[in-house]
């Protein structure tokens, strides 16, 4: 779309408020999600609690296909579709709420920062223990897992983690989890007592790798030596998520 | 009628292969000489001999015996030509030769009899390799389309068809395979292999179609079979950022394996103009038992009555509809349904643009019928008649129709009731131009009634252009790939 469009666009989903019947759309959970599919849908699915707006969360195989960019999750507000956490941010600001409001510029360039470490570092760790399995039939599921196995193969040779053992991906994921501690020290979020998007993009990244059922618990134990991190997930977890479900 | 050549009584040399059939009946031989030559043309009885073919390349020999094996029935030199211009076209039909000439002469040789007669059928056989390069400019989008094509590739008339095209926005080819049956050339089997892709501004929904299939043709006695397996892998995708919600849940990807059986009567005797005959066309597809994910059945019809009336006008009444039921549970795909509207159905509303819709794209529905009722007349006060004038016809047409979803478990009853609510109907008048054989232009002025809410209408003018019904009704079946015999 153009640029003048999609600001029209902005200014007609700023006019409304946040509908009841917000959805969100992911794919389905038991066979056919992917690591990072799933970590950028909890994130989204945090970021939106703690701005306090409902969306009700969805499992559709097509997912991946419905979304305007290709990308998950996506969310449907009235009859806008927006999809991946950066869009949705600026939606949900054009709508008036926002986490980052209080920072200042200085705070707001270090937490882009983090964030781009969080998708750089954690993602492409996640893309590269592919679990693409498929709830179509045969010979369709073969051939559509084979595309996405080499979908991903090539965007690791561009991003040049074709060649990295799996030691190395978990030492720059030490590195990254190291950095984020660092920064998080002993505060409960952040930036000072307000969760922003960093906080809950790095929920959602961390939260996935501890609790999947994966082969290897490699990853899982080294996000585990960092205790503030690991605390930091339950907090928020326990805030946003577990009074839902009571 | 093709050349026939009817020599006198002059020798002439033997050519050509010697197909070794023999004389079935032994009649009296006449006497020689200028009269008898008279006595041979008028009803005199004749016996054929031999009958030849000449100019065989790499198509076999059993495959022609059935097709002029009857020339040796023949008593006397008027059926002679007749079944000698028969057996000509049937050579023809199998699209392996590009000429047949056929030479009648007198027998020689030493097993001659004097009233024994050889024909000879003097062919040219079709390239080993054709091929074709055209450009399409429309649409936003233009494209380059080269076909080749191996006709008569294995000697017993099996054409290999390849065709691709190049364009802006998409790229599609084909592939298929076509044998006959020696002896019974309408019995013919066809295997395709293609990738096609289709936009459909109505729905806002662009459709990749990826699949093969395999076709059995046969008739059986006055009606036309066809049998059909085809596995097709979808995908759809908006077509816009602007897609309505329902277009955008129907995109991904999904397995379509269907058995198809067509049975269809055809006694008219044109496919655009008729002026006579019916057609009658019933096709069923069963989607989910053979693998796939898409689980349905699907049935449609077609009825067209012809009648002459005074002045050289016609009266044509059509009928068409179908059903579609899912099978199992599962809502139906919005490529399997049925659409209905525009030029070659109810004249007067949009392309597809009658039924279900949501914000502005076009769903389809799950069942539809339609018909028209329109007198043919020629142009008045017939202008170019006998030549150019006779490709118009003006026509006044009367066009109805509906589609809806239905609410299964309420029974035969309320469907029959839902179709029969709020008819879309229209009436006018126009000037129809035949293309060809296969398509026509028509301009109509027209005005439409019993538009409902969500339909979409034209000005009341309109320049269109129709092809031939394709196979599968008013569904969108332009994603099958079908080829016809060039």
């Amino acid at each position: 779309m153009s640029l003048a469009a999609e600001a029209f666009m902005s200014q007609m989903a700023a006019a409304e408020p946040w509908p009841e019947n917000a959805t969100l759309y992911q794919p389905l959970k038991e066979d056919q999600i992917l690591l990072s599919d799933c970590a950028s849908s909890l994130a989204v699915q945090a970021y939106l609690r703690m701005c306090g707006l409902p969306v009700q969360v969805f499992c559709r195989a097509n997912a991946e296909y419905m979304s305007p960019s290709g990308k998950i999750p996506f969310i449907h507000v009235g009859n806008q579709v927006v999809s991946e956490l950066g869009p949705i941010v600026q939606f949900t600001k054009a709508k008036g709420h926002s986490l980052s409001d209080g920072l200042d510029d200085v705070q707001r360039a270090e937490m882009k920062a983090y964030m781009e470490l969080v998708n750089n570092m954690l993602l492409t760790a996640e893309i590269s223990r592919p679990r693409y399995s498929s709830p179509y039939s045969w010979p369709l599921n073969k051939i559509l897992a084979y595309q996405k196995q080499w979908e991903v193969r090539r965007k690791m040779n561009a991003i040049g983690w074709g060649g990295k053992t799996l030691e190395q991906v978990y030492e720059d994921v030490s590195q990254c989890c190291q950095a984020l501690s660092q920064r998080l020290g002993t505060q409960s979020y952040f930036f000072n007592k307000q969760p922003t998007e960093l906080d809950a993009l790095v929920f959602g990244h961390l939260f996935t790798i501890l609790t999947t059922r994966l082969t290897s618990t490699e990853l899982a134990e080294r996000v585990k030596s960092y205790s503030n991190l690991l605390s930091f997930c339950r907090r928020i977890e326990q805030t946003y998520f577990e009074d839902k479900s009571s | 009628m093709g050349t026939v050549h009817a020599k006198s009584l002059d020798p002439l040399p033997m050519h050509g292969r010697d197909l070794d059939v023999h004389p079935e009946d032994f009649m009296e031989t006449p006497d020689q000489g200028q009269d008898s030559k008279q006595e041979i043309l008028e009803n005199k009885d004749v016996v054929v001999q031999h009958v030849n073919i000449q100019g065989l390349g790499r198509t076999k020999e059993d495959l022609l015996g059935y097709e002029i094996s009857d020339v040796f029935h023949a008593k006397n030199l008027i059926d002679v030509m007749k079944r000698a211009h028969v057996a000509r076209q049937r050579l023809l039909r199998l699209g392996i030769f590009k000429d047949v000439e056929v030479l009648i002469d007198t027998s020689e040789g030493t097993d001659a009899l004097p009233n024994g007669l050889d024909v000879t059928f003097e062919v040219t056989e079709v390239k080993r390799l054709t091929g074709s390069y055209n450009t399409m400019v429309g649409n936003n989008e233009g494209s380059m389309v080269l076909g080749l094509k191996l006709p008569n590739m294995l000697g017993r008339a099996e054409k290999l068809t390849f065709q691709f095209s190049y364009g802006t926005k998409e790229t599609s080819y084909g592939l298929s395979f076509f044998k006959p049956q020696p002896g019974h050339f309408e019995r013919n089997l066809t295997l395709n292999m293609y990738k096609v892709t289709g936009q459909f501004p109505w729905s806002s929904l662009k459709e990749t179609d990826r699949g093969v299939s395999a076709e059995l043709n046969f008739p059986l006695g006055v009606t036309n079979h066809t049998l059909k397996w085809e596995g097709v892998w979808r995908e759809l995708g908006c077509l816009a950022r602007s897609a309505s919600f329902a277009v955008r849940e129907e995109s991904g990807h999904s397995l379509k394996s269907a058995l198809s059986h067509t049975v269809s009567v055809d006694s008219r005797n044109s496919a655009i103009f008729p002026s006579r005959g019916a057609l009658l066309r019933i096709n069923q597809e069963l989607a989910g038992y053979t693998g796939g994910d898409a689980s349905f059945l699907k049935e449609d019809f077609e009825l067209q009555l012809n009648r002459r009336l005074f002045w050289d006008s016609v009266l044509s009444a059509s009928l068409w509809g179908g059903m579609l039921y899912p099978i199992g549970g599962q809502a139906s795909c919005i490529a399997d349904r049925f659409y209905l509207g525009g030029p070659t159905s109810v004249r007067g509303f949009g392309m597809y643009s009658i039924g279900p819709q949501s914000e502005g794209d076009y769903l389809g529905g799950e069942a539809y019928w339609a018909g028209g009722l329109h007198l043919y007349t020629p142009l008045p006060f017939r202008p170019g008649k006998g030549g150019f004038g006779d490709l118009f016809r003006t026509h006044f047409f009367l066009n109805a129709g509906n589609l809806c979803n239905l609410s299964y478990g309420d029974g035969p009853r309320a469907h029959l009731q839902k179709l029969a609510e709020c008819i879309r109907w229209s009436y006018g008048a126009g000037i129809v131009l035949r293309l060809g054989n296969i398509a026509r232009l028509e301009l109509n002025y027209c005005v439409p009634m019993g538009v409902q809410s969500g339909d979409s209408m034209h000005g009341n003018w309109k320049l269109a252009e129709g092809r031939q019904r394709r196979e599968s009704g008013g569904s969108r079946g332009r994603c099958s790939w079908n080829w016809k015999d060039s």
